[in-house]
């Protein structure tokens, strides 16, 4: 009898270790994080990963099956698209597209939101009212629609050195989003600076700035990731619904959204021009929701209020 | 869109779950798919029943045909479908061309072998010198509905109406010079004649050979006049469509649907389905859907769709060669000084010159630019793939259907493919390393217009030519055809002509509202000139001497000419169908229910 | 409470007219719509009569002004294209508009209401876990790219359904259910965390140690509850789901304003474009007015203050 109560507890720790292993195992988005390196990786390496050009295509090959189909081929693993072009160099080079475009929007907005966000959290009074009055009336704005007409009028025109169409996507991309960040940055604000160690750090003369950048702008920081991570995939559905009403990125380059709409005209004989980069986006867009969830948890979890805005 | 996140744990079981889910759906997607994956080449698409032979059309303009009950519905999709406008004045495209085929009845129509026929018109003479024509309209037509009969009176109205005040027809300067000549016009000696007096306009016009054309023929519904002056303009344009044609209006929902009616004991041909219904469908998809399912009987389709439609079963198609021809338009070549002209020609861009004179050097290196994108295109892969062989190659633009008139510069006239050749002329004009360019896809109601730029950008490539390309509604890219503003290229595409002048007299002259690109002083004067003659003999003599100059000098990229198909589905059989002016399905009233 | 509405009131006039002048520029630098209305083979003067007729020839300024004069009396004057007044368009439409928004906003609830409550009752089963796979793939899938699934798998290879257009009572399903997937994944959650938060109450705790039925206890009492967060949701859906109309109503060729918003973009028809664009302004910011409202009046610092 003692030797059982001894084995079993001897059993019972080895297997609380080994089930809590599990448990914290099965709580980690591993999986996601593992698709969404994939996803960076093919973005930063596509030029040594991609197995074929993106730009051009043999017309003779043209909307040739993906190689688990009859009559497809190793060559072209996803198929080829109406112009003969590689589906899955696509799809890899359209991972950069998508990756830099998010980027781009968020570094931009993030940029100003934040900015804003600390401005308005910190002064207070006027100019917390005009900053928050425009927050306002950019959410009040249907931002498709306005994107929509935006590119389609003044699109093919804006100046290249200020990135073409793409470039005014990012913008009004980025004019839209940094409202995100400005509301919580200045929540964040709002609780932080009622703090001992603000008033202290107020106290010894340190200059406005030089308060926000090391004592407030530290404690946002772990709310900026989160929302980056959750908006990126944002930026990814609207940019690619901008595609698809012929407002995107424009063509030869490959990226997710228009590569969804051009392959529309042929979902009836070529449904994997639209499905593959579709499938794309999907993974893409849950992995960023999970792992922003899961970092969400791990850094902020007051922040799971908040997200109900 | 409001963006509201699910904060719950997440375990790898639902990922796993997830992925598992996933290829699931691609392997059933596949599975059921493998049997429309299409082959690799296309081959050239076997028509079941290609009408391209001459045949009249079979209802003899006097005889009636017997009467028999007309039943079910046939329906129609169009991609576009086009806000109401029944009033010959603001018809523009495609209403013009889904009126005609409907509700209303032009003077006269083409076959399917493009040769005038009586219609309203049922038989003419012309006076011995040649100014003086006899029309003698077909009598007991009555008008939809009860009201009335169609008379002289409403071709008169009709044709009024088409010059009047706010009307947008491209036509308005022809039919004004025809029909309401100075010292000449137009008479009604009794309800059913016309007498129309050519004489002042000076020169002959071979009624036979215009009326073939556009000018009269299509694009002119005859109305009753009675009824818009007893409504008001403002409703019989939008609410209550009435003609003579076989098929009367029942309810139109602008961008949705149009239902129509056949018309008991019509005068010409009763339809052999009682209902009709076009419908608009954007999408090409929808459009493929919806006539897998048997929801629709006929549609626009675009050629890429052929090998998933093809394997419909019972699926039949109709042919029509000569349907519409495109090219590539090279914009900022504004030779023509003019002080309106707000942009002056840069000469800084490969493709122009900033010397007018075609024997400076500066003129020989934008040409052999131009030159160099013109022979670095393979054609005839293009038509075989893009088209799917339906269509043919063109090198000179305007000429579809015209191609006996160039007689032996149909051998000369071509744009041999070399990229080797390109490569070098290139270098020889200062550009070893290339150059950027700007596309613009425009999208125009012809097969592959869009396509046809982006491969052509890819071909490009291999002569070092880089496009930066973008998407182009032709409502944002119009406005600059009419204040040739844009540097670059456009894809555009063009109907079938009753002679090229008649795009080169409106695109590429400095009178000219809009304009593909290209104003030269050669161009002005000999368009002028061909414009002046009537003889038939002399204006193709000038127009092939600027068909010459327009390909020796590169000054535009000619593409292919493409034959319209149009899928005929398993209730339906094939019919007789007009030719040539094909933005919509005509005859309707022909289609017969498949036995 | 006034100052707060009156507040928001005159927030909302300033934005409409932000986004109207934004709508009015862009429209019009991007070039005249009579340029599309003629064809290849029109004279000069046509054109030039046609710029007039329209009202295009004169200043910006003056247009604009004109456009805001007619606007506050509810005249958004007459589509170019197709010559109708906008008012009649945008109303024959908006019945449309609103019958998909309300059945997507239906099954939105429908599907995601029971599985919220799924979730809350049996955590991590493996049920639990498809259910928020399908919640996660509405939020994350591109809903055009859903769409056009939809209709492939749906309307062409089994035929359920028809593919397009609103001629029959079916035609509806699609639509509804691609606008509506996103927000499945909204009220899953809602209806999942208002429920656990009543489960763990000491009202339910009570219920249960008198020895009420488990069922009950769900039902009766925490359900009730947890239908009020997703109701109050309705009020910023309203206005997402308007906006989400376009792309649904384009693959569908449903209709309504989204899709008549689409061809005033694509024929830069002006006079339509504004008329659309501050119609689905004024839906949103209401929506966003009516939330406002509710949580002001729930939150008593804001109503009293």
């Amino acid at each position: 009898m003692l030797d059982n109560v001894v084995d079993s507890d001897a059993l019972k720790a080895s297997s609380v270790t080994i089930r809590t292993i599990f448990r914290r195992l099965r709580r980690t988005p591993v999986i996601p994080v593992f698709l969404l390196s994939l996803v960076v990786f093919a973005g930063v390496f596509a030029p040594w990963v991609a197995p074929d050009n993106p730009r051009k295509g043999d017309l003779r090959a043209r909307m040739a099956p993906p190689v688990w189909v009859e009559s497809g081929t190793v060559e072209h693993m996803l198929g080829t698209d109406h112009l003969g072009r590689d589906v899955l160099t696509r799809v890899i080079y359209g991972a950069k597209i998508s990756l830099i475009v998010a980027a781009v929007t968020l570094s931009i907005g993030g940029t100003v939101g934040v900015v804003l966000g600390l401005m308005a959290g910190w002064y207070g009074g006027w100019i917390d009212e005009i900053i928050m009055r425009l927050v306002d009336i950019a959410l009040a704005v249907p931002l498709v629609l306005v994107a929509l007409v935006m590119v389609v009028s003044i699109g093919k025109d804006f100046p290249d050195w200020l990135g073409g169409q793409t470039g005014l996507i990012v913008l009004v991309l980025a004019s839209w989003i940094w409202v995100r960040f400005a509301r919580i940055v200045r929540g964040e604000v709002l609780q932080i600076k009622n703090m001992d160690y603000v008033a202290l750090a107020k106290v010894a003369g340190a200059s406005t700035p030089r308060i926000l950048a090391f004592h407030i702008f530290p404690g946002v920081i772990n709310t900026l990731i989160v929302v980056a991570t959750l908006q990126v995939g944002w930026v990814i559905l609207v940019e690619s619904t901008l595609s698809f009403l012929g407002a995107g990125v424009p063509p030869p380059t490959p990226a997710w959204g228009s590569m969804v709409a051009d392959g529309r005209d042929y979902l009836a004989g070529a449904w994997w021009i639209s499905t593959m980069p579709g499938v794309a986006i999907l993974l893409t867009v849950i992995s960023l929701n999970l792992f922003g969830d899961w970092l969400r948890d791990k850094l902020d979890p007051r922040l799971r209020q908040l997200a109900a805005d | 869109m409001k963006f509201i996140n699910i904060a719950f744990y997440i375990n790898r079981n639902l990922v796993v779950a997830m992925i598992a889910v996933l290829v699931l759906f691609m392997i059933v997607a596949c599975g059921t798919a493998t049997d429309t994956s299409s082959s690799v080449v296309k081959e050239k698409p076997v028509a079941a029943e290609a009408k391209s032979a001459p045949t009249a059309v079979p209802a003899d303009a006097t005889a009636k045909e017997e009467v028999q009950a007309s039943s079910g519905e046939l329906n129609i999709a169009y991609s576009q479908l086009g806000p109401p406008k029944f009033i010959p004045k603001v018809q523009g495209s495609p209403q013009q061309s889904i009126n005609i085929g409907t509700v209303w009845e032009s003077m006269w129509h083409t076959d399917s072998g493009g040769n005038t026929i009586p219609r309203l018109v049922q038989s003419w003479d012309v006076s011995d010198d040649g100014f003086v024509w006899t029309l003698n309209l077909q009598e007991d037509v009555p008008f939809h509905y009860g009201k009335g009969e169609m008379t002289a009176e409403d071709v008169i109205w009709s044709l009024d109406n088409i010059v009047s005040e706010g009307s947008v027809s491209g036509r308005l300067k022809q039919r004004q010079t025809i029909f309401y000549a100075e010292g000449g016009g137009m008479s009604s000696p009794d309800p059913h004649t016309i007498v129309i007096d050519t004489t002042a306009s000076g020169p002959r016009f071979d009624l036979t050979w215009y009326s073939t054309s556009a000018l009269l023929t299509g694009a002119l519904p005859i109305m009753s006049k009675s009824h818009v002056e007893d409504l008001g303009e403002e409703r019989a344009t939008i609410e209550d469509p009435i003609g003579t044609g076989p098929w009367q209006s029942v309810e139109h929902k602008s961008s949705e649907i149009w239902k129509l009616e056949a018309v008991k004991d019509h005068w010409r041909k009763t339809p052999n389905f009682a209902e009709l219904n076009i419908w608009e469908m954007a999408e090409e998809s929808t459009r493929i859907a919806n006539f897998q399912s048997g929801n629709i009987d006929s549609m626009h389709m675009s050629l890429e769709s052929l090998p998933v439609v093809e394997k419909i079963e019972g699926v039949k198609f109709i042919s029509l060669p000569g349907g519409g021809q495109t090219h590539i338009n090279i914009h900022g070549q504004m030779y023509v000084d003019r002080d309106d002209l707000g942009t002056p020609r840069n000469g800084e861009l490969p493709w122009i010159s900033s010397d007018p004179d075609t024997n400076s050097t500066e003129w020989d290196n934008a040409r052999k630019v131009r030159q160099a994108l013109n022979i670095s295109l393979d054609r005839d892969l293009i038509v075989e793939t893009i088209l799917g062989g339906a269509g043919k190659t063109n090198h000179t633009f305007g000429w579809m259907n015209h191609e006996d008139k160039l007689g032996s510069l149909n051998e000369t006239l071509v744009y041999k493919y070399d990229p080797e050749a390109a490569r070098t002329l290139l270098a020889e004009a200062g550009y070893p390393d290339g150059f950027e360019i700007s596309m613009a896809l425009t999208t125009r109601p012809f097969p592959g217009t869009v396509q046809m730029g982006e491969v052509a950008c890819t071909m490009w490539e291999d002569i070092n030519v880089r496009c930066t390309q973008t998407h182009s509604p032709m409502s944002a890219f119009r406005p600059n055809f009419v204040d040739r503003s844009w540097e670059g290229l456009n894809t555009h595409g063009v109907g079938p002509l009753p002679e090229p002048l008649v795009t080169y007299s409106s695109a590429m002259v400095s009178a000219g509202v809009i304009n593909y690109g290209i104003e030269h002083p050669f161009l002005e004067d000999k368009i002028d000139k061909a414009m002046s003659t009537f003889d038939t003999e002399e204006r193709f003599a000038v127009q092939q001497e600027v068909a010459q100059w327009v390909f020796d000098n590169a000054v535009i990229i000619p593409m292919y000419k493409v034959d319209w198909v149009f899928p005929v589905g398993p209730r339906i059989d094939t019919w007789d169908m007009a030719c040539c002016d094909a933005r919509a399905l005509f005859d309707l009233e022909y289609v017969p229910h498949r036995r | 409470m006034q100052r707060f509405l009156l507040r928001r009131l005159a927030l909302t006039v300033v934005t409409l007219l932000l986004v109207s002048l934004l709508i009015f520029l862009m429209a019009r630098i991007s070039g005249d719509p009579s340029t599309l209305l003629i064809d290849d083979y029109a004279s000069a003067k046509t054109l030039e009569d046609l710029r007039i007729s329209l009202g295009l020839d004169k200043s910006y300024t003056e247009q604009y002004w004109i456009f805001l004069k007619n606007a506050v009396r509810g005249d958004f004057g007459q589509s170019i294209v197709q010559k109708r007044s906008v008012g009649s368009l945008i109303t024959e439409r908006l019945v449309a508009t609103f019958q998909l928004g309300l059945a997507a906003f239906l099954f939105s609830i429908f599907v995601g209401v029971p599985l919220g409550v799924f979730s809350a009752i049996k955590r991590d089963s493996l049920m639990d876990q498809l259910g928020k796979l399908v919640a996660l793939i509405g939020q994350s899938a591109p809903p055009f790219w859903i769409g056009i699934m939809l209709m492939f798998f749906f309307a062409v290879r089994l035929g359920w359904v028809p593919p397009s257009g609103r001629q029959e009572a079916t035609s509806i399903i699609l639509p509804a259910v691609t606008l509506g997937w996103f927000f499945v994944a909204a009220n899953l959650r809602l209806v999942r965390s208002a429920m656990l938060d009543v489960l763990d109450s000491e009202y339910i705790k009570l219920a249960r140690a008198k020895g009420v039925p488990r069922p009950k206890i769900i039902w009766k009492h925490a359900f009730r509850n947890a239908l009020i967060p997703p109701l109050t949701f309705a009020g910023i859906t309203l206005g997402s789901l308007i906006t989400g109309s376009l792309v649904a109503e384009t693959v569908f060729a449903w209709p309504g304003l989204g899709q008549l918003a689409y061809l005033a973009v694509r024929d830069s028809d002006y006079p339509l474009l504004q008329g659309v664009v501050i119609t689905f302004a004024v839906f949103y910011l209401a929506s966003n007015l009516l939330v406002d409202v509710l949580y002001a009046y729930v939150d008593p610092r804001i109503r009293f203050g």
